[in-house]
């Protein structure tokens, strides 16, 4: 991870997030979770096959993708059960304001 | 959208395709043959139709060399030659517009089966909207040595263009066409959406060379469907470079649907960074002892996609069948993807069916054997991608051979 | 399933002295709930960890839509069938209510008279206790776990709680959700550091008529550097009791580990055979799949190698027949995660009578990986003109330090060869098998002695159209 972000940039309102979410920043879909550790934002789409992430379920820190399983933990991307053999990007996320905030690198 | 000129027939298919256009969705990934071309993304209602092009035929001039010309510029004709020869002989190269009345006893079967076997919405949305074209027809037992040239330059940002050429030989008739589709002229950001069909109908013992080129810009998308059938005892070479365009959609179905025809279907693709290119080929054989082949070369650069998807399909009818299908990908860069899914549906036992895949990079050993003999590294790349690519343009007319390979020698070059 | 007089040979007893609670007082029903699933694990004797693993399983299930591809499923009926076990009074069966077709098959092959009763299920006793004593002391003194995937649960926890579902998750697909919810027998293997177990695991020496059970689940850890070969099915054919198998297969390869898993199936020609099989092979390890499909009435089954570690090597070789009524849709992936590593898939198929065979294969390679080759191929025979050959391989390269070739062949018997059989005496038909045979024989070959013998045997029975 980079030390300098381009920009914070705000993705939805803390009360719209209840556990997942999907939220777009130019052009990329980015899945939001809440759990009793945090909030936490990962790539929405799974490194397996075209699936969101943020349909899926949470258990114990991971996300398990819906269509196939894989599982990608919450706080890294780190790919941590098959299908998928390469990670997700991991998203910095803060909670401020009454809004949730994703540290944005613009991609080109 | 029906035009005030346009034969009924015409607009009752337009009529007819627009209805399933407004009944049909865009496709997704989770359709088999769009899995791996997510189109979600292009707001693809935005491209503005070009004005219709008004029938009329432009300007006559015809190069030597060339059996005939009919050139587009933007959805207009802009020249039109023939070889009086042939022109006097019933050979026609027109503007498919002014086709429409004179020639409806073939054009609406082609039309008819073109709507009728779309699965997609851009295959339909094309037969709803088609712009412009050309029609050819060579009659019986004409052979005709020198190519006729079909030229398509497209340009105009948020330009939506559907052009459709439409090639019929009669019983025993030779001729070739080089046919070719550009739009860079307006610069490198220039985006136009083509939306491209072509139809080959040969008759028994009919012969014909196609050599298909697409030089796109780099921000357009293009997505092509062309089907084609063969008679008895005919024989068809289609060429097919790919090399524009940012987004490529594109399927050849080939119909082997009379004893003893043949299809040869030659294509090079090469995709450099930020391309996406996803090319099918269909091989159908319906009838007994018919031969064909599919033999596609790609290269994708760093940062570039691509996915060639065949398909040899045998009916239990067919025996004797001898089809082969081979994809052959060569990776230059760490950062490419290549997907190479050949398939058989085979139903005949009768049968000779084997297709073949490689996938890639250039060979060290070759490449430090030219740098010993004093080539730089660009250099002995440039020259092993064209070696590599040379051998499938080998018997392509010199124009066509050389204007693919310069254009991939450019790209190697910027690539570097 | 079975519920016989206590069996000669129990693992349970002889090991640990666990009895089962008796199964006349469990009740069932056909269909699948959470009733049920409780049911099972409460049955077993489960932890909760098991029991919520089987519930969540159950969910993905129920959410989970068939798969839009592959083999014509369309005859399942879910609500129709049993999961677990069955009503007591069902199970008697006779010799006598066997098929013709299965006894004969039985003579034919040349399974010995001990053998056929017990699988053909009629619940004889099979006495594999003599056979079976002496490796079980040998692995034992190795330190080799081969047990019931129940016994596991129970006596090696922390081994499964590390490893079961971690190759296969019970998201993966319909058939591996459902398996995971209602898994009943199969076996688990756990092979020590640098142990070589020599002598072939077989699964129906261990245990009766529940190692043909419909929801198998198998687990096999190969620890560092050691080696086990593993076996499952027969050539004899299954005589099913119900016509929906799913069955689920995971396997780790540790590194420098080598695990060989041969599989003939033949089940009888009314089941629908579902499965996933997966292996991760690590750093220098190598997992070899040998997959042969002769019955059932439709099998989807692609085993698969994920290369997850530098110098893995994975190979799948697969044989493939479809007769009258069958459909094979079967294949293999390998998925390379690590740079050095390499895998051969190896098919062939051979239709008859109507039968359709279909490959279906993945090789995938991810971004940034150095020195990877792999090779496909498939060959199929189509015997006569009604049968159908399919052929569906998906290359997925994205890196460019690769070497990946890939060939597909389909034809029929030639006509020459035919000819000078025949004009050596044979009989158009038995110049056919001997083809046949030939054509098969590099695989054949990989197979241990008395399975190649017997499958050797019932190509021909097949190619006789005596069969089924």
């Amino acid at each position: 991870m980079s030390a300098a972000v381009d920009s914070w940039v705000r993705v939805a309102s803390e009360n719209e997030l209840v556990t997942n979410m999907c939220v777009t920043v130019e052009g990329t879909a980015i899945a939001l979770f809440r759990t009793n550790e945090g909030v936490f934002a990962l790539d929405d789409v799974c490194s397996h096959e075209y699936s969101r992430l943020s349909e899926g379920e949470v258990w114990e820190g991971e996300v398990y993708c819906p269509k196939h399983g894989s599982r990608f933990a919450l706080a890294t991307g780190t790919v941590t059960g098959l299908p998928a053999t390469q990670p997700v990007r991991a998203w910095p996320v803060k909670v401020e304001n009454g809004g949730i905030w994703v540290a944005w690198q613009s991609q080109k | 959208m029906a035009d005030r000129k346009e034969p009924a027939w015409m607009q009752d298919q337009r009529a007819k395709a627009q209805e399933r256009f407004d009944a049909m969705s865009w496709p997704t990934t989770s359709d088999e043959e769009w899995r791996r071309t997510d189109v979600s993304g292009i707001d693809a209602l935005s491209f503005v139709p070009a004005p219709r092009a008004d029938g009329r035929t432009a300007g006559s001039a015809n190069a030597e060399g060339l059996a005939g010309t009919l050139r587009f510029d933007s959805g207009r004709p802009v020249e039109a030659g023939m070889d009086q020869t042939w022109k006097d002989r019933g050979v026609r190269l027109m503007s498919l517009a002014d086709a429409l009345e004179e020639f409806e006893k073939p054009l609406s079967d082609i039309f008819d089966e073109g709507v009728d076997a779309s699965d997609n919405r851009f295959t339909v949305w094309h037969y709803a909207s088609w712009s412009h074209g050309a029609f050819l027809t060579v009659p019986a037992g004409l052979e005709i040595t020198e190519p006729f040239l079909i030229d398509f330059t497209e340009s105009g940002d948020g330009v939506l263009s559907s052009p459709h050429v439409v090639v019929v030989l009669g019983e025993g008739a030779r001729a070739s066409v080089i046919q070719r589709i550009t739009g860079e002229r307006n610069g490198s950001d220039e985006r136009i959406l083509c939306n491209a069909g072509l139809d080959l109908r040969l008759s028994d013992a009919a012969a014909l060379q196609y050599f298909e080129g697409q030089y796109l810009g780099p921000q357009s998308l293009y997505f092509r469907q062309a089907r084609t059938r063969g008679g008895r005892d005919s024989s068809l070479r289609h060429y097919d470079a790919a090399l524009g365009g940012r987004l490529v959609k594109t399927r050849i179905d080939c119909g082997l649907a009379g004893k003893g025809s043949e299809a040869f279907l030659n294509g090079v693709y090469y995709c450099r960074d930020g391309q996406h290119m996803d090319i099918r080929t269909v091989q159908r054989h319906h009838s007994p002892s018919a031969t064909s082949r599919s033999y596609y070369k790609g290269a994708v650069a760093s940062g570039g996609r691509t996915v060639f998807q065949g398909l040899i399909e045998v009916d239990p009818g067919a025996s004797g069948t001898d089809a082969y299908l081979t994809n052959r990908n060569l990776i230059l860069g760490d950062a490419a993807r290549s997907d190479s899914i050949p398939t058989l549906r085979i139903g005949n036992n009768d049968v000779r069916c084997s297709h073949g895949s490689t996938t890639g990079r250039l060979s060290e050993e070759e490449l430090f054997y030219l740098e010993s003999r004093g080539l730089s590294r660009n250099e002995s790349r440039e020259m092993l991608v064209l070696g590599y690519f040379e051998d499938l343009l080998d018997r392509a007319p010199e124009a066509y051979r050389e204007g693919t390979l310069d254009l991939i020698r450019s790209r190697l070059a910027s690539a570097a | 399933m079975k519920s016989q007089a206590p069996s000669t040979v129990d693992i349970g007893e002889y090991q640990h002295g666990f009895h089962f609670p008796d199964e006349s007082v469990f009740k069932t029903r056909k269909g699948l709930d959470e009733e049920v699933v409780n049911a099972i694990s409460s049955h077993k004797g489960e932890p909760e960890w098991m029991r919520q693993f089987r519930l969540r399983s159950l969910r993905a299930f129920q959410k989970k839509s068939m798969p839009n591809w592959g083999a014509d499923l369309s005859d399942i009926n879910f609500d129709d069938l049993y999961y677990y076990a069955k009503p007591t009074d069902d199970q008697k069966k006779s010799w006598e209510d066997v098929p013709a077709y299965i006894k004969e098959t039985f003579e034919r092959i040349g399974i010995p008279e001990a053998e056929r009763k017990f699988l053909a299920g009629v619940g004889a006793q099979y006495d594999s206790e003599m056979v079976y004593h002496s490796i079980k002391e040998d692995l034992s003194k190795k330190g080799v776990i081969f047990t019931d995937p129940e016994s596991a649960v129970r006596d090696h926890p922390d081994l499964v709680k590390q490893y079961f579902g971690t190759v296969i998750p019970y998201l993966d697909n319909k058939f591996a959700a459902l398996n995971s919810a209602v898994w009943s027998g199969g076996s688990f293997v756990y092979v020590p550091k640098g142990v070589r177990v020599d002598v072939p695991l077989q699964a129906y020496f261990r245990i009766n008529a529940k190692s043909f059970g419909q929801f198998e689940r198998t687990l096999i850890i190969a620890d560092e550097g050691s080696f086990v070969h593993y076996i499952e099915g027969c050539t004899a054919p299954i005589y099913a009791t119900e016509s929906l198998h799913s069955a689920v297969v995971e396997i780790i390869a540790l590194p420098g580990s080598r695990v060989r898993y041969t599989t003939i199936q033949n089940w009888s020609n009314d089941v629908y055979n579902l499965v996933t099989k997966r292996a991760m092979a690590y750093k220098d390890a190598t997992v070899e799949w040998v997959d042969g499909n002769i019955g059932s009435k439709r099998t989807m089954k692609y085993p698969s190698i994920y290369l997850m570690g530098e110098g893995a090597h994975g190979e799948v070789l697969s044989i493939a027949f479809a007769g009258k009524g069958q459909e094979q849709d079967t294949g293999g992936k390998a998925v390379h995660a690590a740079s050095h590593t390499s895998s051969i898939i190896t098919a062939k198929s051979i239709s008859k009578g109507g039968g359709v065979a279909s490959y279906r294969g993945l090789l995938k390679v991810n971004e940034g990986l150095h020195d990877v080759r792999s090779r496909v191929v498939c060959d199929a025979l189509i015997l006569d003109e009604s049968s159908r050959s399919n052929t569906y391989p998906y290359m997925e390269i994205n890196s460019d330090d690769v070497s990946i070739e890939h060939e597909a062949r389909v034809s029929k018997i030639s006509e020459e060869q035919l000819f000078y059989l025949q004009s050596r005496g044979m009989s158009e038909q038995e110049a056919s098998t001997m083809i046949v045979n030939g054509f098969l024989d590099p695989l054949v070959k990989q197979l241990p002695m008395e399975y190649a013998v017997e499958l050797n045997r019932l190509i021909e029975l097949e190619m006789a159209g005596t069969v089924g």
